[in-house]
């Protein structure tokens, strides 16, 4: 009978301990390749080549746009190790609308900082509307960095809703409400959501919860009157409806800081005119005024910045430099019928009628359906005493554009004045149509019902 | 279309044109079986020549971008489908919108082939011509035809044998807005085919619009104001000597009370009334559904019925419409296409009146985002029993990753596309429906050429021009030649195909009717009226493809006043013309 060697019999016994030589020599060889891995991945990551920031064509671009991009890029090339920089060059790619290479540098910058949310969330931002998918991983990604980041949830629980994943949307929104109590937009998301979910009572509760917080926003009402009328309680529905259609119809959007930190970046000429009519209308002239001016002097290709400073000259009663601007502008832009209206308005009060009208005809010879300047023809018109051509403008521009309350009265003024008053009244009910309630032309109205039909009116009318 | 700031986004039922109500309760006559969709090109070999011109081509004139329509009609009453094209103007012309080129070319049909007969139908007015609608206005049996235009539109009237003759100011037709799709409607059930008329934005033709970096490209319509679309109600029967004549009734009818940017526009009945409702697709903006309150006004209903917005309020750039029962529940749906990243949105009608969007449970979300779709028709192309889908694409906007020299050529790609088109080129699509409120596949046969060639796509019209009992198609394309395709589906079921109309109407066609068949107690049903689409006015008779059955079993036809009649059982594959009153009442 043989016996087996010891070695033999301990390397079957899975309790048994291994030999203490080699097993010392495994881990010291286990513990070098791994440190030698670790050393590698680290240097590699230190020493990797750098990338380049993305080239773009800034040939098309104004000064201010190729100055911003160039800096920052070369801050990029400086440092490109650096998160914020790669970042805020993303940021103002974007700004510009080269979105894919804004995405390449959000990418980058996530890259560098992992930490920080906001980069996967702008990267979301630029590839939400082609690639759904990769927005929600970069949307959750930036959840991730920071759990209270409540604009990025309220994006990725509407992306869900769009994308009919509405147990995945509710769960985002319900985190996002309750976060966030008293934001609107997680509320209104999820009374869709609901709705969508078939559960009608509970979207109605949501929508009356959004209500109650902001009674303002037309869109909880549309919802609301949606939900009234099919559940079948039409009164509700249309007291909704009445509620939204008195409120301002403008798209829905929502604060982001983050977004509009990108939209402080743009420096192009049709931001920079928006910027100055946000001025304008809130009644600071001269800082609007000098931004107009300041667009003028890099870029004359925008005939509207011509327009809307020849306005603001005029409402400021700068007719002369209003004069000069919209001259030397019809002269660069002689097809633009916006800047011969302007043109005209201006000519108007400065009581230069024949060349007013000779304005007010050149944008209407351009643009044919140019109400607001056949309204001022017409005004023009019973200026120069052409009763006959100003009832005919009035009438075009109503034609042109029905909402148009003035072109009525206007109009319906000449006709009491030939004692038409009947067709007056026709103007005047159209009036009343698209203007329910106007007091001007309600007054008229009553004023033309006190006076009695005019003999040649019921002469007409029994012929 | 594309939001001007990208960070907002972070911030018929038709017989043509197809449309079907399908009775909940039946089953489809075959569901889902139909062959692989392929369609031929075969304009130049039937004669059917021209390009479009854009006229301001690179100089980023809107409304280039944004046309142009055609339209299949009968307009000689020859038993075919002669086309319409609509065109724009030479580039060399001034920017006054008055030009030297006609506003449209027609084609006549004649022993299979399409000959140019826009001189001698006296069709030489001019102007930047937009879209088509074809319908008889003065019930004379000849199909009229409207032209939108940027600036003034134009009313032609069918004078016979083969002439037309201008009568808009005749008429009293006035419109100098730049106009869209329009459509022929009996809104007011008197007999006489009034005009409905989208209007899109209040556009001023200055400088290129650029993006954000500066680049020249087309303008985005939020920077215009919206405008107010046009209702004329036809007002003939008062005319002492019998010529047409419409009134302006918008303001009066309600229409004029809301401002939008009308692209898309589509008759139907949409709460089973039998009155004509509208449906308008609006670019950025909510769309408007206007509900028929039978006093010759109209209320819009789009919030209240769930199809103004997408499924988080936000109205889309939505652009053609077509109509049917997608989800085989016995209502008529509404397909929308919208702008690239929007979805192509389908709106289910359920209880309540209210409709959802079911587009996701129907396999035409994912597919539609990448592209922006235009013309959109709703047909059974296979004779399966069910409705196919065909979108006729094409970007509103360069890519932002698009080669910049591109722009400022003047070449030609390898596959004959101009170079400065290219970059707004995309490839339309197909979708075959899987049946019974199943999804709908992206699907053509490999040498489908449909789908396959690259175009700035606009209008799509749907009719059988060839008399083969199947559904062909014609689609235009900016700046290129028009393509129409021959349907080559093979392994089709049966069809039906019925024109209705109705003899104390000049026999003219009876728009608003509601066709039924049954075939193998399935119940499919098609509202007769064949503006739909973008820009375009299909095959006025409706279609039916009813597979395997060798007969339809009964008609019935609901005319525009609500009158019902039943015609008897016909064999299959055959064009049928039902009249008025030759029907028994049930």
């Amino acid at each position: 009978m043989s016996t087996e060697p010891p070695l033999s019999q301990n390397s079957r016994d899975c309790g048994g301990r291994l030999p203490a030589r080699p097993t010392r020599f495994v881990i010291a060889f286990g513990i070098v390749i791994f440190a030698a891995v670790v050393l590698s991945a680290i240097g590699f990551w230190n020493f990797r080549p750098a990338k380049s920031p993305p080239q773009v064509d800034l040939s098309q671009a104004n000064a201010d746009i190729a100055a911003l991009i160039q800096k920052s890029r070369e801050q990029v090339i400086n440092s490109p190790g650096n998160a914020a920089a790669w970042g805020r060059l993303g940021m103002e790619l974007f700004a510009h609308e080269w979105e894919t290479e804004a995405a390449f540098c959000f990418e980058q910058a996530a890259e560098l900082n992992g930490s920080e949310p906001k980069w996967p969330y702008l990267h979301a931002l630029t590839v939400m509307s082609g690639d759904r998918e990769k927005a929600a991983i970069l949307l959750r990604q930036a959840i991730g960095s920071r759990t209270d980041f409540g604009v990025a949830r309220n994006r990725l629980g509407e992306l869900l809703l769009e994308s009919n994943a509405l147990k995945e949307a509710e769960a985002e929104l319900v985190i996002a409400h309750r976060s966030h109590p008293d934001a609107l937009r997680p509320l209104l998301a999820l009374a869709r959501v609901a709705w969508l979910g078939g559960r009608p009572d509970e979207a109605k509760r949501w929508a009356q919860d959004a209500a109650a917080k902001d009674p303002s926003l037309r869109s909880v009402h549309e919802l609301l009157a949606m939900i009234c009328q099919a559940t079948g309680d039409r009164a509700a529905a249309d007291r909704e409806m009445k509620i939204a259609e008195s409120l301002p119809d403008r798209p829905l959007e929502w604060d982001d800081p983050i977004a509009a930190d990108v939209l402080s970046r743009r420096r192009d000429t049709r931001w920079k005119s928006m910027q100055a009519e946000e001025l304008l209308a809130s009644g600071d002239y001269s800082r609007g005024i000098r931004l107009l001016q300041q667009i003028l002097t890099l870029d004359k290709g925008e005939p509207k910045v011509f327009s809307i400073l020849g306005r603001a000259l005029t409402e400021v009663g700068d007719l002369q430099s209003a004069m000069i601007v919209l001259t030397d502008a019809a002269t660069l832009h002689p097809d633009s019928a916006d800047i011969h209206f302007q043109k005209g308005s201006t000519l108007f009060l400065r009581g230069e009628f024949n060349a007013a009208r000779e304005s007010f005809e050149n944008a209407i010879r351009l643009k044919p359906d140019f109400a607001l300047a056949l309204f001022n023809l017409a005004n023009t018109m019973e200026q120069l005493g052409d009763s006959e051509n100003a009832l005919a403008a009035y009438r075009r521009s109503v034609a042109a554009q029905p909402s148009l309350v003035p072109g009525y009265t206007g109009a319906a003024k000449i006709l009491v004045s030939r004692g038409e008053k009947s067709a007056a009244g026709e103007l005047l009910q159209s009036a009343l149509i698209v203007s329910p309630g106007n007091s001007t032309v309600a007054d008229m109205m009553r004023e033309l019902s006190e006076t009695e039909a005019t003999p040649q009116e019921t002469e007409k009318k029994s012929d | 279309m594309r939001m001007f700031l990208v960070f907002a986004l972070t911030a018929s039922l038709l017989p043509g044109c197809g449309s079907g109500v399908k009775d909940s309760s039946a089953e489809p006559a075959v569901s889902g079986q139909g062959g692989i969709l392929r369609f031929t090109s075969v304009a130049t070999d039937r004669g059917l020549i021209f390009s479009h011109h854009p006229g301001k081509e690179r100089r980023y004139y809107f409304p280039e971008i944004m046309c142009a329509g055609a339209a299949f009609f009968d307009s000689d009453g020859d038993n075919d489908l002669d086309v319409l094209l609509i065109d724009a103007r030479e580039e060399t012309e001034p920017a006054g919108i008055a030009g030297t080129r006609s506003s449209c070319r027609l084609f006549r049909q004649d022993d299979k082939r399409f000959l140019d007969v826009t001189e001698s139908a006296g069709l030489t007015d001019h102007g930047y011509g937009m879209g088509v609608a074809a319908g008889d206005v003065n019930n004379d049996g000849r199909p009229d035809f409207y032209v939108t235009c940027v600036g003034a539109d134009s009313l032609y009237l069918n004078l016979g044998e083969n002439r037309f003759q201008n009568i808009s100011e005749a008429a009293g037709i006035q419109n100098d807005r730049w106009s869209a799709s329009a459509c022929f409607v009996d809104f007011d059930r008197d007999g006489w085919l009034d005009l409905f008329v989208t209007n899109y934005v209040d556009y001023q033709p200055f400088a290129p619009c650029r993006d954000g970096s500066g680049r020249d490209d087309y303008c985005n319509p939020a920077i215009f104001p919206r405008t107010t679309d046009r209702l004329f109600r036809n007002v003939t029967a008062n005319s002492s000597d019998g010529s047409p004549k419409f009134i302006d009734v918008s303001v009066a009818a309600g229409i004029a009370g809301r401002a939008g940017a009308g692209l898309g526009v589509l008759c139907g009945d949409f709460n089973g009334d039998f009155w004509p409702d509208l449906y308008v697709a609006n670019d950025g903006h909510a769309n408007f559904l206007w509900m028929n309150q039978r006093d010759g006004t109209f209320r819009d209903e789009a919030v209240l019925m769930g199809v103004a917005n997408d499924v988080v309020g936000r109205g889309q750039g939505s652009m053609g419409l077509a109509s049917g029962d997608l989800n085989a529940d016995g209502l008529p749906d509404i397909l929308v296409t919208n702008l690239e990243g929007e979805n192509n949105a389908v709106y289910a009608s359920v209880q309540g009146g209210v409709f959802t969007e079911i587009s996701r449970e129907l396999g035409l979300f994912g597919p539609s985002l990448p592209s922006t779709g235009f013309g959109v028709v709703l047909e059974d192309f296979d004779h399966d029993g069910d409705l196919d889908a065909a979108v006729a694409n094409g970007r509103v906007r360069r890519p932002g990753d698009a080669d910049q020299t591109a722009s400022r050529s003047n070449g030609k790609t390898e596959s004959g596309l101009d170079v400065f088109w290219n970059d707004y080129s995309e490839r339309s699509q197909l979708f075959e429906n899987a049946g019974s409120g199943g999804e709908f596949a992206e699907q053509a046969h490999p040498d489908d050429q449909f789908s396959r060639d690259l175009a700035v796509s606009r209008a799509l019209v749907s009719g059988d021009f060839d008399n083969d009992g199947d559904i062909d198609l014609l689609s235009t394309q900016i700046a290129g030649p028009v393509r129409l395709y021959e349907n080559q589906t093979a392994s089709k079921g049966n069809w039906i195909s019925i024109r209705v109309i109705d003899p104390a109407l000049g026999g003219r066609d009876a728009y608003g009717s509601v066709v039924s068949v049954t075939a193998d107690k399935s119940r499919v049903s098609r509202y007769a009226n064949p503006a739909s689409s973008y820009l375009s006015s299909c095959d006025p008779r409706v279609h039916f493809g009813i597979g395997g059955s060798d007969r339809v079993d009964r008609i019935d036809v609901i005319w525009p006043d609500g009158v019902a009649e039943e015609f008897p059982e016909a064999l299959a594959n055959q064009f049928l013309i039902l009249k008025r009153g030759e029907g028994k009442r049930p």
